[in-house]
């Protein structure tokens, strides 16, 4: 499969890199060259910034530019704009302002090169992809940064392509097992019980839903910060149904829950994937100890590319990494981009 | 006025020594070596050979130490910067002291400022933060304690970041201030990164301005690392509070199209 193949289900698709360099720029720039070759109108913003000449912590690591076909829109701000050699015309300019000025959205005029650089908040994004298709972007690809995820969330995105890479690990079995808890992190399945999920997404607050259809509600503070507070509330409680956060869930908070459960199945369910943060735990180890991760609104992973290279550092063989990644999860494709291409000596 | 004043293009810009455009740098360095000819000859190819630079001259060479020398060299510079074509250098602030930035505060906003900053994550380093928050502030410059305008909270060094973002909304902050020394394995991007997916996730990004600072951030990467703007080296508190009081004012403006001027 290829992956313009993989991503065709969804009209606006976010790129996640699970660190830096993991190779998030060179899947853009296959993607974009394959929807060019399909003869669509695509839009690109980027959360971060892509398609710089040199990277921002290490400069001796050049970084590939991006080719954008003509009529392509593209986010980017009004100074890299200025610097840019691409014939491109200000289709909107916007109110977004980042460190590297003032977003516009600009359509190129023939092909090119332009930096990427879209809106910094989220909700921006949202904007930024909806005007694109209003300009008549057929596709928008919304690219994220470093290890950033809240450009794949489903208010932004239909489905995600995720970005894994050799700069992980030197330890191949490593690299593998975190990508694998990516995947599943990011893929948290859909609460099933309609009526529970109707229930939770209800909700203005922080909750512990009860089964008699009651709720206690939490304290943004006992959600983030004194989270051992949950403990005397979830205590003694058989009738608790699941506990549910508008907002950042964090480990810490799920820790408490299963030491107050004592290995009783609990439901932890989050707005979406973007949203649950997991420090050294994975979903596996949580599950292992009672507590059950659930999202209202599920996220698409439309496809994982591998990267075997990490810069300056180690490299793996391209072949096997593919193929253990591949076989870790099933159903999803894997794949790398240039692995037909000759690999750069 | 000063003889001086011939201005270069900022199209190619060169180094300066003596006159316009000659390229002139100073370097100092010590070689393990001897002091003696071998040394010299070896600082000058170091130089003339490794560096780019061309017409190296030794201008100060003094033994440390038996087996070492210290060099004072200059050479010539090649090389041209484009600064036209430098695209993080933050144009929109306009430069203000700490006096001006009161007046504009209470001028376009007409009411305080809530900062809150820390040192996140296993981050121990505070002198930075500090430096920029605290009364005594930094090179003579008061901190954003200091100033009637501003509600400047520090929670100090090794923070959570969901400790940070908690007390954040408890005083209901209007920035949030992150300083990261420690860049080694670059444990500083992830601690970033994850302040700024908590807000998102939160929901709050768009009712905070989220500030970085630190040795090796620079607005480039604070840009990737989603932040509204990265302070580095040489910073003052007074930049800083220029930057968030001249944001927080663009902000609150009606969309471009008002048309309303630039700062
Ligand atoms: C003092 C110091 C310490 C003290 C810190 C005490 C304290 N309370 O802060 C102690 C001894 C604890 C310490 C510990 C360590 N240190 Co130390 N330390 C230093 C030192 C000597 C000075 C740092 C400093 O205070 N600079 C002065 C301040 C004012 O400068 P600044 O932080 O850059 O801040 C300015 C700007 O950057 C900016 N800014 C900074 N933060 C922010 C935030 C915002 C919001 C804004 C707007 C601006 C801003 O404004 C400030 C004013 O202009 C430096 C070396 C050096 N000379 O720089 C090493 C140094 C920073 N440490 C270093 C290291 C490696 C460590 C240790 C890991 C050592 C070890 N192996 O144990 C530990 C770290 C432990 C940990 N978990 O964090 C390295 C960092 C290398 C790297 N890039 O990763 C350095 C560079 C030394 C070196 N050359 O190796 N350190």
């Amino acid at each position: 499969m290829r992956i313009g193949d993989a991503i065709a289900p969804a009209a606006r698709v976010a790129l996640v890199g699970l660190a830096k360099n993991t190779g998030k720029t060179v899947a853009l720039g296959a993607i974009l060259a394959e929807l060019e070759a399909r003869g669509e109108t695509i839009g690109v913003t980027s959360i971060g910034r892509d398609g710089e000449a040199t990277d921002a912590i290490d400069d001796a690591i050049a970084k590939p530019p991006i080719h954008l076909p003509p009529m392509a829109l593209v986010a980017t701000t009004d100074r890299l704009l200025e610097r840019s050699a691409a014939r491109t015309e200000v289709a909107l300019p916007t109110d977004h302002r980042t460190p590297l000025g003032r977003v516009v959205i600009a359509r190129l005029l023939e092909r090119g090169t332009v930096e990427v650089a879209g809106p910094v908040a989220a909700q921006d994004v949202g904007d930024v992809v909806e005007t694109m298709r209003r300009l008549g972007a057929e596709r928008v690809l919304v690219d994220g940064s470093i290890d950033r995820r809240a450009g794949a969330s489903p208010r932004l995105a239909d489905g995600v392509v995720m970005s894994t890479g050799a700069v992980l690990s030197a330890d191949l079995d490593q690299l593998v097992r975190r990508t694998r808890a990516a995947a599943e992190l990011m893929t948290l399945p859909a609460v099933e019980d309609a009526a529970l999920r109707a229930r939770a997404a209800e909700l203005r607050t922080s909750a512990l839903l009860l089964e008699d259809g009651e709720a206690v509600p939490l304290e943004t503070a006992i959600v983030h910060d004194r989270v051992e507070a949950i403990v005397p509330l979830l205590r003694g409680r058989a009738d608790v149904q699941a506990l549910v956060v508008r907002g950042a869930l964090c480990e810490p908070l799920l820790e408490q829950v299963a030491r107050a459960r004592r290995g009783r199945a609990t439901l932890a369910i989050a707005d979406d994937a973007t949203r649950v943060f997991l420090g050294r735990g994975t979903c596996a180890r949580h599950r292992a100890r009672g507590v059950v991760l659930a999202v209202l609104h599920a996220i698409p992973l439309l496809a994982v590319t591998t990267n075997p290279v990490a810069p300056l550092r180690h490299r793996f063989d391209a072949a096997e990494l593919r193929e253990r990644i591949a076989r870790e999860l099933p159903g999803v494709p894997v794949l790398d981009v240039l692995a037909d291409a000759p690999v750069p000596a | 006025m000063s003889s001086v004043a011939q201005r270069a293009s900022l199209d190619a810009v060169r180094p300066y020594g003596d006159h316009l455009d000659d390229g002139l740098v100073q370097l100092s360095f010590t070689l393990p070596v001897d002091h003696g000819p071998l040394a010299r000859e070896a600082a000058l190819a170091l130089v003339r050979d490794k560096m780019g630079l061309i017409k190296p001259e030794i201008v100060h060479a003094k033994p440390l130490t038996p087996g070492y020398t210290y060099f004072v060299l200059f050479a010539q510079c090649q090389h041209a910067v484009d600064c036209d074509r430098l695209a993080a250098v933050r144009t929109a602030t306009r430069a203000m002291s700490e006096e001006e930035v009161d007046a504009f505060v209470a001028e376009r906003l007409g009411r305080p400022i809530v900062v809150i900053g820390a040192s996140t994550g296993t981050d121990t380093h505070s002198v930075g933060i500090d430096s920029i928050l605290n009364l005594k502030g930094f090179d003579g410059r008061h901190g954003l304690e200091a100033y009637h305008w501003f509600r400047a909270h520090n929670l100090g060094s090794q923070v959570p970041n969901t400790a940070l973002l908690a007390k954040a909304f408890d005083v209901e902050a209007d920035a949030i201030l992150v300083s990261q020394t420690v860049t080694q394995q670059g444990l500083h991007l992830h601690n970033l990164t994850e302040l700024v997916e908590l807000v998102e996730a939160e929901g709050k990004r768009r009712d905070l301005l989220l500030v970085c600072g630190g040795p090796r951030i620079t607005d480039e990467l604070a840009k990737e690392l989603g932040f509204d703007a990265g302070f580095s080296k040489g910073t003052y508190p007074n930049d800083v509070a220029a930057f968030i009081a001249q944001e927080l004012a663009a902000r609150e403006r009606p969309p471009v199209d008002a048309a309303a001027p630039e700062l």
